[in-house]
Order: C-alpha cells, then structure tokens, then sequence
C-alpha cells in the first residue's frame, strides 16, 4: 500500500474513536485500525463511563448511547475481617440528566457503538486489524506494519490508542521497555447476570439508577488496590486489582482474591443466585503523573491508557480522561492543518502535552501525582487501617455494661498499641498532603 | 440452574475465542524460567496459561486460554514474550 493517509488510529477504544469522531467532523481523512473482531471484543474496564468528553463531541449519546445505568449512590467500604465501615453518598437529582456524567455501561456494547458514530462521521474503521510495530523513517513515525499479512500503512500522523501495553510506545522509546511493576495493576472481573427486579431491590434502585461501590482492605487482603460493584441493568460487574508488584507478593492467584471477596459478608448476599456470565482480566497503567511517558515525537501522539492517563485517587477515572486526550489530539491536528503545517511535524504537535496540561486530563491527575508513590512507600496504610479502624468502631459501638468511659480508654489504648499516637497523626498528615 | 463457577477453569469456560491453531503468541526461554526461583507467572496469570511440567520442569504455556491482560511480561520480561495474537483472534470478549 503506498497510499498516505492524513491520520492514522491505533485501538478503536474511547481515546482513539474520540479523535476519530473529531477528525472525520473536521475533514480530516481518518483510518482506525481495531485488533479485535469488533471494536469492543478487546476492550475491558471495570464498568463505569465517565460521559463529560462524550457529551461534548456526541451532546445525543446521552440518550443513544447504549448505558447500562446512571449512577446516583456512590459507595466507599473499608472491609476489615467481617466488619465494614463505608460512605454512602446518594443524590437524588443525579437521576435527571446528564446523570452527573457517571454511567455504567458494558464495552462490548458501547465501544461498538461508538466506533459507529466515527463511521457514520466518515472515518474508517478497519476491525480484526492489527499494528504490530511503527515504521520509523528519519525520526518520524510515518505508519504502522499491520497484520494478518505483510502490508504497511502510511500516515502523516499516528495516534496511537492501542492501550495499557503501549508496546508501540515503548518501540519508539516514549517510555522504558519495562513495564513498571509497582504502576502497572492487573484487574479481573465477574459479569453476573441478575433479574432487573432482584437486583433494584437488593441495591434499592428505581428506574434506571445504578450504584458504584469499591471496597478497601479486604478484598485486596490490605494490598494497594481496591474491589468494586457495579450495577449493570440486568448484571453486576464485581471484580478487583493488585499491582503487580503486589500481586507477585502475594502468591495468590487473582481469582482467589475474587472468590474471597465474592465470599465477604458484606458481598455475598448481593450477588446470590445470579449466574455468571463472563470472566475478564485487564490491566491499568496507575503510574500516576510524576512518572508519564513522553507524550508525542514527529509523527505520533499517544492517547488514553497508552499514555498513562489514569486518575487513580478516590475517583477512579479512566475513560473521560482517554477522550479529552483523544479530543486533544484532534484539537492539534485539526489546527496544525488550518494553519497549512505539516501536521505530523513536531511544531505541529507541540500543543498537545500543553493542551492536557491545560484541561482537567492533567491538571487532575497533577492534584493527585504523590499517590501512586506515597502508598507504594507506606504499604501498611492500606494494609493495616482498613482492620483497626473497623475494629476500633466495633468497640466504640459495642453493647454491653461496660462503662463507655472505659471503653474509650480501651480504643485509645489500641491505636497507642496497632499504629502509634504520633505515627496515626503522621499517616493523617501524609494522607492531606498526598492529595494536595 | 447450573453452580457458578469458581476455578479458573471453570471461568475460562464462560469465553469466547477465536484461537489461531498452532500459531503461539506466547514464548518462554525455558532455561530462564527454571532458573527463577519465584517463577511467579504460574499464579499471577489469571488465566493459568503457564503451568509448570512437573516431569521436566519446564513451562507449558496453553496460549490459547490466554485473556490478553499482558500481566505475564510485566512479571517477567527477562523470559515471557508476550504479544497480542494476530488482527481477529484471541480471546472475544462480549460484555467487557
């Protein structure tokens, strides 16, 4: 193939199929290449669409898109042992649009979806296609090997959306040729399948209100990480992550976690006598924003995953963050163009790094940048709090004729013996600072 | 109704694949392998796609259960080449 075509996307994920949409629309000509059979058949998550980005490109996809259900109560548990202590935030009005722009929704269903909408905006979209290494001429990217077979395709400029393994990345040296084993979390997950009618009784859901819930401490048996539910309309997706540093440690398999986890009190119950229906393994690059690759060189920008763009936090936002960088990136493509540049050049794709900087993709993930580090340096934060936190409530609210003068003693007496005054206050302090 | 499934195994079970017949895209040096002493792809592979043959020690590596999560080469890059099998096949997700 000698044709030269302006823009090139690796993975039709929401990174990648939101710079298509944004492309096509400008008269950009537009080619995505998607390994999988369907876009969607690759793509994993753990089940929540952050929609802000989406609405901004596609203002209809709030009743077109194919969601699952719009979140209204937001839950936060510490599990330690079979005691739970948890947040429970419920807003009514998010159950009227744009449902705080946080939905449920399954890939395999919105993905293909979404890649229609760049079809239907005039960019290619060439599924069960896979890049498996960048062509490199002078120090510019100017296309991709694909395969099955032995063609290459040419573009002025490649966006490379192809997710956490970020193997084309790493060819061109935007980042190490290791992935890091303290930042890279490999996540599995369960679909359970329930009757609409069970489940909004269970998770006291009207309508089409969902609820997302994530569990510190025991799931993940104290490691980093944390188990989630999510209510699907008529499915649950559960599942849980560990670093993989952490996971080494452990000497456990994921699935043992996630049968434990399945197995807790608090959880049992909410997903009795449903059936499964799939099982999944993906993994979240969390190296937060002090550790970023390099985000573009002559001829490529990364996008999404493959760029790191995760804000771990409390959040746990992914895929709003993938489409403002893929918004991002056509943003600079389109301009470079308007303004008769080579769009691949480097001038050209200068402004996208200070695009992010500039929007909430970066300026979030810099409020949050000590947290993947700060945790990994003091493990026994999420391994130890969780357990004595719990436990220092269960005393606190334990019946019995114990005077509750002695009883607060006593809980004193074992945050001296489980943490430390000082330590306790330090651990706070280093919590505030971690997230300023 | 059937019981859930609980092992791997049984989980894996649940999926669909479009496997690419004699065509691994999986590789161990089995002389790396048997010298590491963790060899901690046998647990963290969440699809039990290394299993240690207990005659010879080496790594048997069943590529065609493989979830594509790349957990296997960030554990070890000194001896898995992992990469994404070809355009079209693997493992086929429908919820995701």
């Amino acid at each position: 193939m000698d044709e030269e075509f302006e823009v090139l996307i690796i993975g039709a994920g929401p990174s990648g199929i939101s710079a298509a949409i944004a492309l096509a629309r400008a008269g950009v000509e537009v080619v995505v290449l998607e390994r999988g059979e369907y876009p969607g058949a690759k793509n994993v998550y753990g089940g929540i669409l952050f929609t802000h980005q989406l609405l901004k490109l596609l203002p209809d996809a709030i009743d077109s898109a194919p969601f699952e259900r719009a979140v209204t109560r937001r839950r936060f548990g510490a599990l330690g042992d079979d005691r739970e202590v948890a947040m429970d935030l419920k807003v009514g009005h998010w159950r009227e649009k744009p449902y705080n722009h946080t939905m449920t929704a399954l890939r395999g269903r919105f993905d293909r979806w979404f890649a229609e909408q760049a079809e239907e905006e005039g960019a290619q979209v060439f599924a069960g296609f896979m890049a498996s290494e960048l062509l490199v001429e002078n120090g510019r990217v100017v296309g991709v090997k694909v395969k099955p077979g032995d063609d290459e395709m040419r573009a002025k400029v490649v966006i490379s959306g192809e997710g956490a393994q970020a193997f084309l990345a790493r060819q061109v040296g935007l980042m190490p040729p290791k992935l890091p084993q303290r930042h890279m979390i490999t996540n599995i997950k369960e679909v359970i399948g329930l009757p609409r009618e069970k489940l909004e009784d269970r998770f006291l859901l009207e309508g089409n209100e969902g609820v997302a819930m994530e569990y510190f401490g025991e799931p993940v048996k104290g490691f980093f990480g944390m188990g989630f539910v999510y209510t699907n309309q008529e499915s649950v997706s559960i599942g849980l992550g560990l670093t993989v540093h952490d996971l080494i440690t452990s000497k456990e398999t994921l699935n043992d976690f996630l049968e434990h986890f399945k197995n807790l009190p608090t959880i049992r119950k909410l997903i009795e006598g449903g059936e499964s229906l799939e099982y999944a393994a993906h993994m979240i690059p969390e190296y937060g924003y002090n550790h970023l690759p390099k985000m573009s060189m002559p001829g490529l920008l990364l996008v999404g995953d493959t760029a790191g763009l995760i804000n771990g936090s409390v959040y746990h936002e992914g895929t709003n963050l993938a489409m403002g960088s893929g918004l991002a990136a056509a943003e600079t493509i389109i301009a470079a163009k308007e303004a008769g540049q080579d769009i691949g050049s480097a001038e050209a794709l200068a402004s996208y790094k200070e695009k992010l900087e500039n929007n909430f993709v970066l300026k979030d993930m810099k409020k949050f940048r000590k947290i993947p580090d700060f945790f990994n340096n003091k493990p026994h934060i999420l391994r130890d709090y969780p357990k004595h936190v719990t436990q220092w409530l269960e005393d606190y609210f334990t019946i019995s004729e114990t005077p509750k003068d002695e009883i607060e003693r006593g809980i004193i007496n074992k945050v001296k013996k489980d943490i430390g005054l000082f330590s306790f206050a330090k651990d706070m302090f280093g919590v505030g600072r971690s997230v300023r | 109704m059937t019981d859930n499934p609980k092992t791997i195994e049984d989980k894996l079970g649940l999926l669909q694949y479009r496997t690419d017949e004699g065509n691994s895209h999986i590789t161990v040096d089995q002389e790396k392998f048997k010298a590491d002493p963790i060899k901690a792809i046998l647990y963290a592979c969440p699809a039990k796609v290394y299993v240690e043959d207990t005659q010879t020690g080496e790594c048997i590596v069943n590529y065609e259960n493989c979830v594509e999560c790349g957990t296997c080469h960030v554990v070890a890059p000194d001896y898995v080449r992992w990469f994404y099998p070809e355009g079209g096949k693997g493992v086929h997700y429908r919820y995701g």
